[in-house]
C-alpha cells in the first residue's frame, strides 16, 4: 500500500508528517483526511474559534503535494443564507426607525 | 537482570529478602516474545497464563465493529496484563504488542496461590490492580475534560514516570514507539491532531521525538501543560520519600505529608553541612 504524508497548514503554521500513513489509494488518503480536519476543527470550535483558510495537503512518497483538502470542504455548511438575511432584516428595523 | 515486578511492587511496600526471592521466582517461568502488532491475548480467550511484562510495550485495547481501535491503557515493563483472568471466564478485550515485547507467562494457578494467601505480596498485588484501575479513571479524565494539547502531554508525563519507577530511562529519554496512529487511537484524537500537538510541544522546547525514542526536555513544565498530578499512580513510598525507591521519580512525584518533614530534615541536614541521613 503506498504510503501517503499529511502536511497540515493551520493559521499560517505548518505541521510538516514525517511518518505518514498506509492507504490503497489517494481517495481513502482523502477520506481520512477529511475526519483529521473535522477533528482539529472541533477542537477549535471547542475554544471558540473555527477558521476555513486551513488545510491539509496530502503528499506522496515522492514528497510531491496530490491533493489539498482545504478545511472549508471537510464540513457541509447551511444556515449562512437564512443568517445573513436574518442580519439584514434587522438591520432593515433598526435603521427604519 | 532486575526484577521490573519488584520495582513497581516496592513503590507501595518495602520486601524482605524471601519475598524479594518470591517476586524473581515468578521470572523463572517460560517467556514469550511478541513482535510488533502481534495479539499477546485476544478478546474472549480464556488463558492459563498470566502475562507480565517484561520488555517493550503493550496496550489494551477494544477493535469496534467498523474497525476502529480504541486503546485503553499502556504496559510497561513490570505491569501484569490479566491478573484477573483467573476469576473472570475470559478477557473482554485485547492485549497488542506495541513494539518487540517480551512476557513471562506466569502459571494461573502460582498468581491465584499468592492472591488468596495473606502477605504482604498479596497487598502489593492488590494495590497494582488498583493503581491500574486509578490510570484507568484518569484516561477517562483524559478523554472527557482535557484538551488534545493536555492530553498528549498528559499521556508522555505518564509514560515518563512509570518508566522511571522500573528504570527504563536514560536522561529523561525512553523508548516510544506508538505511530501517531496509535496515540490517536489512545487519545480518541485524530493522527494529523496528534501530530499538530507534538510539534507544539516541540517547538515548545518540551519534548524531543526522533528514532522512536521521547526526551522529555522539560519534565517539570510539561507536567504543567498537561495538568499532571502524580497522586493516581500511588506511589506511596516515593511520596514518602523512602531513600530506596524515591530515587528515580522523587523529583517529579509531590512529598506526601510524612515526605514534607523528611524534606524539610534534609534541608535543615544539608543547610548545616550535615551528611544525608
Amino acid at each position: 500500500m503506498p504510503r501517503f504524508y499529511f502536511h497540515l497548514e493551520m493559521c499560517g503554521r505548518v505541521y510538516p508528517d514525517e511518518e505518514g500513513r498506509s492507504f490503497p489509494d489517494l481517495e481513502h488518503a482523502r477520506a481520512s483526511a477529511v475526519l483529521d480536519a473535522r477533528d482539529l476543527m472541533a477542537g477549535e470550535v471547542k475554544a471558540g474559534r473555527l477558521c476555513f483558510a486551513c488545510r491539509i495537503d496530502i503528499a506522496d512518497e515522492q514528497g510531491a503535494v496530490v491533493l489539498t483538502l482545504p478545511f472549508r470542504e471537510a464540513v457541509e455548511l447551511s444556515g449562512l443564507v437564512e443568517l445573513r438575511d436574518r442580519d439584514a432584516q434587522r438591520g432593515c428595523i433598526e435603521f427604519g426607525r | 537482570m532486575a526484577n521490573p515486578l519488584t520495582m513497581r511492587l516496592e513503590q507501595f511496600t518495602s520486601f524482605d529478602p524471601d519475598e524479594r526471592q518470591r517476586l524473581d521466582q515468578l521470572l523463572s517461568y517460560p517467556t514469550k516474545t511478541y513482535a510488533r502488532g502481534e495479539t499477546i491475548i485476544a478478546e474472549g480467550e480464556k488463558v492459563d497464563n498470566i502475562h507480565l511484562v517484561l520488555t517493550g510495550l503493550a496496550a489494551r485495547s477494544k477493535t469496534l465493529r467498523n474497525g476502529e481501535r480504541q486503546i485503553m491503557a499502556l504496559l510497561v515493563p513490570g505491569d501484569l496484563c490479566d491478573i484477573e483472568v483467573f476469576v473472570l471466564e475470559g478477557m473482554d478485550h485485547d492485549i497488542t504488542a506495541m513494539t518487540g515485547t517480551t512476557c513471562v507467562l506466569i502459571p494461573a494457578k502460582v498468581i491465584e496461590a499468592l492472591l488468596t494467601e495473606s502477605s504482604k505480596l498479596t497487598k502489593a498485588l492488590w494495590w497494582s490492580t488498583m493503581t491500574d484501575s486509578a490510570t484507568l479513571r484518569e484516561w477517562i479524565v483524559d478523554h472527557g475534560s482535557r484538551d488534545a494539547r493536555e492530553q498528549v502531554a498528559h499521556i508522555i508525563c505518564e509514560l515518563l514516570i512509570r518508566y522511571r519507577i522500573v528504570g527504563e530511562t536514560t536522561d529523561d529519554s525512553f523508548s516510544f514507539p506508538l505511530s501517531q496512529e496509535e496515540l490517536s487511537e489512545a487519545t480518541g484524537m485524530t493522527p494529523v491532531h496528534v501530530n499538530r500537538m507534538l510539534q507544539q510541544l516541540r517547538a515548545d522546547g518540551l519534548i524531543e521525538l526522533s528514532g522512536k525514542v521521547m526526551t522529555v526536555l522539560d519534565p517539570k513544565r510539561l507536567m504543567e501543560v498537561a495538568c499532571f498530578e502524580t497522586n493516581y499512580l500511588h506511589l506511596i513510598r516515593t511520596e514518602r520519600r523512602d531513600k530506596e525507591v524515591s530515587g528515580r521519580a522523587g523529583d517529579l512525584v509531590g512529598p506526601s505529608s510524612h515526605g514534607l518533614v523528611h524534606d524539610a530534615v534534609e534541608r535543615v541536614r544539608s543547610a548545616f553541612g550535615e551528611p544525608e541521613a
